[in-house]
C-alpha cells in the first residue's frame, strides 16, 4: 500500500520536474534561432544579441562562433540554422552557389579592409525573427555598436542576389561578376551606365539591345561608317578613349556604373581601380574564336542583358559548328591556303580570330605560325615578298579594295595561285571589317567558307546577314548597303570631320 | 747609314699603301655587298641561278627558269638591293654634308626636321587613305615642308645663321613628332595604328621598280652634285669667316648643301621609312677610315653607307619569317659598332 504511494508520488514529482525543467529551459513558447559568425566577432554579437533579445521578447538568439570555414560547413551540415555572418564573399558566394542562402548583404568592414556578410538561410524556419535581426544590424543601433567594436558600417549596405523587400530600404543590390582574368568585380544591380572603351566591346553591347546603357565609348566605334546609320545616338556619346589614352577625368565626370576594357594596358586597370571604378576586363583583341561566345555572354551577364546575350552567343556557336561540321573533315593537306594581306599587302593580319576563321571556314592561313598578340606586339607582323612567295597562297583575302588592287597590278605578285586563278577577295566589312573579333566575325566565316568552298555550302548568305541586322541590331538592311558591306567599300570617318 | 729622308720616304710609302688598301676595299665593298643580297632571302635559289638569271637579263642568251623564280630575283631581290644602296648612300652622304656645313659632330641628315616631317607624311596618308602610292608622295612632300619651314624660320636679314638654323630644325622636328603621335592617337588601333608604327620602323620589303623609278632622281642627282662639289665643303667646314674670304658665296653654297640632303633624304625616307643611325654613324666611320677631306670623306661615304644598308638589310630578310624593322636593326648593329670604334679611335669632326 504504501509502496504504491511511494511510487506515484515519485511518478508525479519526476512529471512535475520534468515540466518545470521544459518550462524553464526549454521554452516551447520562445523562438530558439541560431547564428553562426566568426569568433572574432563574439563581443560585438554578445552585444547584439542582447539588444536583439530585449527587443523582441520571446526569441532566444543562439551564437555558435567557428573558427574556420570548414567548422561553418559542417555547423550548416549538421543542424538548423537561420542567420550566417562570414568574413569572405567567397564563402558566401559558395553558400549561394550550394543552395544554403539565396542573398547576402556587405554590412561592415573591419581592419585591413575585411568585408563582413550576413545572410538568412534559405531553410530558414523563423524567416520573420531573421529577418528582424537582419533590420536591428543594418539599422543605427546596430550600426552604433558595430562602431563602438571598431567595425565601420557599410552604408548602405550592399545587396547581392535577391534581397528580400523588408531590407531593400538598408541596402543598394549589386552583383559579383567573374571577368575574363578571374577578377571579381562588384557592381551596381541593374547596371544603368556603361562606359566601354574597346570597339569590339562596344560593338557587342549593341548587338545585345544595351545601346542605350552607354554613356561613354571608344574612339574608334563613332567613325564607323554603318555604325553610325544603324545606331545614330552613338554620335552624342561622349568619346571616353581607347585602354592606352583614357580620358579619367571624362570617365570620373560620366559616373558609370562599370568600365568595360581589355587587359592592355594594365596600368590603366589599375588607375580604374584606384579610383574605385568597376571595371571589368574583356581581351576581346586576343580571343580565339570559340572563346567570343563566352565574352559575348559575360559582357550580357555585365549589363544585364543576358537573354540578350545568349541569343547572340548561341547564334554564333550555332554557326560556327554548322561551318566545323563540313570544313572539319577537310584534311589539311587539301585545305586552301590563305594569306591575309593588308597595308602594302606585306603585312599580314597574325591575330588568333583571323586564324581561326580561316581554319573553321576550311582553309589554313599561311600566317598561322607566325607570333601572335599573345606575345604582346601589334595584331599585324610584316613580311617580306620572298615569303608570299612561298607560301604561294591559293586565295588572298584583304581588308581594302585597295590592296586588291595593288596586288592585281604589281607584277612581284603575278604568278601567285590567288592571282593566276583570280582568287583575290576584300573581306566585307560591316559595322567593322568580319575578321576582326567581334559577332560580325561569324559572318565573316560564312563569307569565307563559301569563297573557299562554294559547293560545299548551300545557305543563302544575304539573306543571313540581312536576318543578323535585323535579329541582332533592329535594322533592315537595304539592298544598297548589303551590297557595300559584301564589297568592303564601308569606310571610316576621320575623327573630327 | 739611313738616311733621315729615307725614313720619311717608308712612313709615306706606308700611308699610301694603307690608303690603297682602303681605297681598294671601299671599292669593293658595296658590290661584294650587293652581290651578297641578291643571294640572300626567304626564297630558297642557289646562287648559280642567281647569277645565270641575271647575266641572262644582260647578255643574249636564254636561260630558263620558272617564272616565280625570275619574279624573285629580278622583280623582287633587285630593287629592293637597289633601294638598300640608294638609301644608304643617301642617308650617310646628306649625314656627311651636314656634319661639314654644321661642323658639327652630333648632326645627322634629319637634323632639319625631314625625317618627322616625312613621317607625318606618311602617317596621315596611311590614316586617311592607306594607298601605298599616296604614302610616298605625302611623306616626300612633307619631308620637304619640314626643311622648307626650317629654313624659313632661321632666314634673318637674308642671312642664315647656323645656330638659328639647327634650332629651328629642332623645333620643326618636335612639332611634326608630336603630330605623329596625334595620328597615332587618333588611328584605329587594329587596322591602321600597326600599319603607321611599322612605317614608322623603317623597312624595304615593299620596295619595287615603280618606287625607284621615281625616287631615282632625286637621289641621284643630288648626290652627283654633291660628290661635284664636295671641296667647297672642306671651305664650309673652315667656318663662315674663312670661306667667305675663300671667295665662297655661303650663303648660295649653303642652300645647295641643303637642297641637295634635303631632297636626297627626303626620297631615302620615302622609300624606307624612319632609318636611323645611318646619317649620324656612317660619315664618322668614313672619317676614322679616310679622314676629313671631304673630296674623298664624300665618296668614301656613299660607299661605306650603302654597303652597310646592304649588309643590315641581308640580315632582316633571313634572320626570320616575319620582317625586323629596318631602323631597329640599324640601330641595334650600328650602335655596338660605333661605341667599339670610339673606344678604338677618337672621334672627331674634322
Amino acid at each position: 500500500m504504501n509502496g504504491r504511494i511511494v511510487v506515484v508520488s515519485l511518478a508525479v514529482l519526476m512529471v512535475l520536474v520534468l515540466t518545470a525543467w521544459v518550462f524553464v529551459y526549454l521554452k516551447p513558447w520562445v523562438v530558439r534561432m541560431v547564428a553562426l559568425y566568426p569568433y572574432t566577432l563574439s563581443a560585438t554579437f554578445e552585444e547584439l544579441e542582447r539588444l536583439f533579445e530585449r527587443e523582441n521578447g520571446g526569441v532566444d538568439l543562439e551564437l555558435k562562433p567557428y573558427h574556420v570555414r570548414e567548422e561553418l560547413y559542417t555547423l550548416l551540415d549538421e543542424g538548423e540554422v537561420d542567420i550566417v555572418i562570414a568574413e569572405d564573399l567567397s564563402v558566401m558566394e559558395m553558400l549561394s552557389e550550394n543552395g544554403y542562402v539565396n542573398w547576402y548583404l556587405e554590412f561592415a568592414t573591419g581592419d585591413g579592409g575585411t568585408a563582413y556578410y550576413i545572410a538568412v538561410s534559405r531553410n530558414s524556419k523563423h524567416l520573420e525573427q531573421a529577418l528582424a535581426f537582419t533590420q536591428l544590424l543594418l539599422s543605427e543601433e546596430g550600426k552604433d555598436v558595430l562602431r563602438e567594436y571598431g567595425y565601420e558600417p557599410v552604408t548602405p549596405a550592399m545587396g547581392f542576389g535577391d534581397v528580400p523587400e523588408e531590407l531593400r530600404e538598408y541596402a543598394l543590390e549589386f552583383k559579383s561578376v567573374i571577368d575574363w582574368l578571374g577578377r571579381r568585380v562588384i557592381v551596381p544591380k541593374p547596371v544603368k551606365r556603361v562606359v566601354s572603351i574597346v570597339p569590339m566591346i562596344t560593338l557587342s553591347i549593341l548587338m545585345m539591345d544595351g545601346g542605350d546603357l552607354l554613356v561613354g565609348v571608344d574612339s574608334v566605334s563613332p567613325t564607323s561608317e554603318l555604325l553610325t546609320k544603324v545606331f545614330p545616338q552613338i554620335k552624342n556619346i561622349p568619346v571616353a578613349g581607347a585602354p592606352w589614352s583614357v580620358n579619367i577625368e571624362l570617365i570620373l565626370s560620366l559616373d558609370p556604373d562599370v568600365v568595360l576594357t581589355t587587359d592592355r594596358p594594365m596600368e590603366v586597370v589599375k588607375k580604374f581601380e584606384e579610383l574605385e571604378i568597376p571595371v571589368v576586363i574583356v581581351p576581346m583583341g586576343r580571343l580565339h574564336c570559340d572563346q567570343l561566345p563566352e565574352a559575348i555572354r559575360l559582357i550580357g551577364k555585365v549589363i544585364d542583358r543576358e537573354d540578350k546575350a545568349e541569343e547572340l552567343a548561341s547564334y554564333c556557336e550555332e554557326k560556327m559548328m554548322a561551318l566545323m561540321n563540313v570544313t572539319s573533315k577537310i584534311p589539311r593537306s587539301e585545305r586552301a591556303k590563305v594569306y591575309i594581306a593588308i597595308s602594302d599587302g606585306l603585312k599580314t593580319h597574325i591575330t588568333y580570330i583571323s586564324r581561326d576563321i580561316v581554319w573553321i571556314a576550311g582553309g589554313v592561313n599561311v600566317a598561322e605560325n607566325l607570333s601572335g598578340p599573345a606575345g604582346g606586339g601589334p595584331p599585324m607582323a610584316a613580311v617580306s615578298m620572298e615569303t608570299v612567295l612561298t607560301w604561294n597562297p591559293d586565295v588572298i583575302i584583304t581588308w581594302d579594295p585597295k590592296v586588291k588592287e595593288l596586288i592585281l597590278s604589281d607584277p612581284r605578285w603575278a604568278e601567285v595561285n590567288a592571282v593566276k586563278n583570280n582568287r583575290v577577295y576584300v573581306i566585307p566589312r560591316g559595322l567593322r571589317s568580319w575578321i576582326t573579333p567581334e559577332p560580325e566575325a561569324f559572318l565573316g566565316a560564312m563569307w569565307l567558307a563559301e569563297k573557299l568552298n562554294p559547293d560545299a555550302f548551300s545557305f543563302n548568305f544575304e539573306e543571313e546577314v540581312k536576318l543578323f541586322y535585323h535579329r541582332f541590331l533592329g535594322y533592315e538592311l537595304s539592298d544598297e548597303e548589303l551590297s557595300r558591306i559584301l564589297s568592303g567599300e564601308y569606310g571610316v570617318e576621320i575623327p573630327g570631320t | 747609314m739611313v738616311s733621315r729622308y729615307q725614313v720619311l720616304e717608308d712612313i709615306l710609302e706606308e700611308v699610301r699603301g694603307r690608303k690603297s688598301l682602303v681605297a681598294t676595299a671601299l671599292i669593293l665593298a658595296p658590290i661584294l655587298s650587293f652581290l651578297l643580297s641578291l643571294l640572300v632571302g626567304r626564297y630558297q635559289i642557289s646562287p648559280q641561278i642567281v647569277f645565270s638569271v641575271l647575266i641572262s637579263k644582260i647578255l643574249p642568251f636564254h636561260y630558263d627558269v620558272p617564272k616565280q623564280v625570275e619574279i624573285v630575283i629580278i622583280q623582287v631581290r633587285l630593287p629592293r638591293a637597289i633601294a638598300a644602296a640608294l638609301v644608304g648612300a643617301a642617308l650617310a652622304l646628306s649625314g656627311t654634308s651636314f656634319q661639314g656645313l654644321f661642323r658639327n659632330p652630333l648632326v645627322s641628315s634629319q637634323i632639319l626636321g625631314v625625317a618627322s616631317g616625312a613621317g607625318f607624311g606618311a602617317a596621315l596618308a596611311l590614316l586617311l587613305s592607306g594607298d601605298p602610292v599616296i604614302v610616298q608622295v605625302s611623306a616626300f612632300g612633307f619631308g620637304i615642308v619640314a626643311v622648307a619651314i626650317s629654313y624659313a624660320l632661321s632666314r634673318t636679314y637674308r642671312e642664315t645663321s647656323l645656330l638659328t638654323l639647327v634650332l629651328a630644325g629642332i623645333v620643326v622636328g618636335a612639332l611634326f613628332s608630336a603630330l605623329i603621335s596625334l595620328i597615332k592617337y587618333v588611328a584605329d588601333p587594329y587596322e591602321k595604328l600597326p600599319s603607321i608604327t611599322f612605317w614608322l620602323m623603317g623597312s624595304l620589303s615593299a620596295v619595287s621598280f615603280r618606287e625607284l623609278t621615281w625616287n631615282f632622281i632625286p637621289i641621284v642627282v643630288p648626290c652627283i652634285i654633291l660628290v661635284l662639289a664636295r671641296w667647297r665643303l672642306n671651305v664650309l667646314s673652315l667656318g663662315e669667316e674663312e670661306a667667305k674670304a675663300l671667295g665662297i658665296d655661303v650663303e648660295r653654297m649653303r642652300m645647295l648643301v641643303i637642297s641637295c640632303c634635303t631632297l636626297m633624304t627626303a626620297a631615302a625616307v620615302s622609300i624606307a621609312g624612319m632609318v636611323g643611325w645611318v646619317g649620324l654613324v656612317i660619315p664618322h666611320i668614313g672619317r676614322m677610315l679616310v679622314g676629313p677631306d671631304h673630296k674623298v670623306l664624300v665618296p668614301a661615304s656613299i660607299a661605306i653607307g650603302a654597303a652597310y644598308l646592304l649588309i643590315v638589310d641581308s640580315m632582316v630578310r633571313i634572320v626570320s619569317t616575319f620582317e625586323m624593322p629596318l631602323g631597329v636593326l640599324t640601330a641595334i648593329i650600328g650602335a655596338p659598332f660605333f661605341a667599339y670604334l670610339l673606344r678604338k679611335r677618337t672621334v672627331s669632326w674634322r
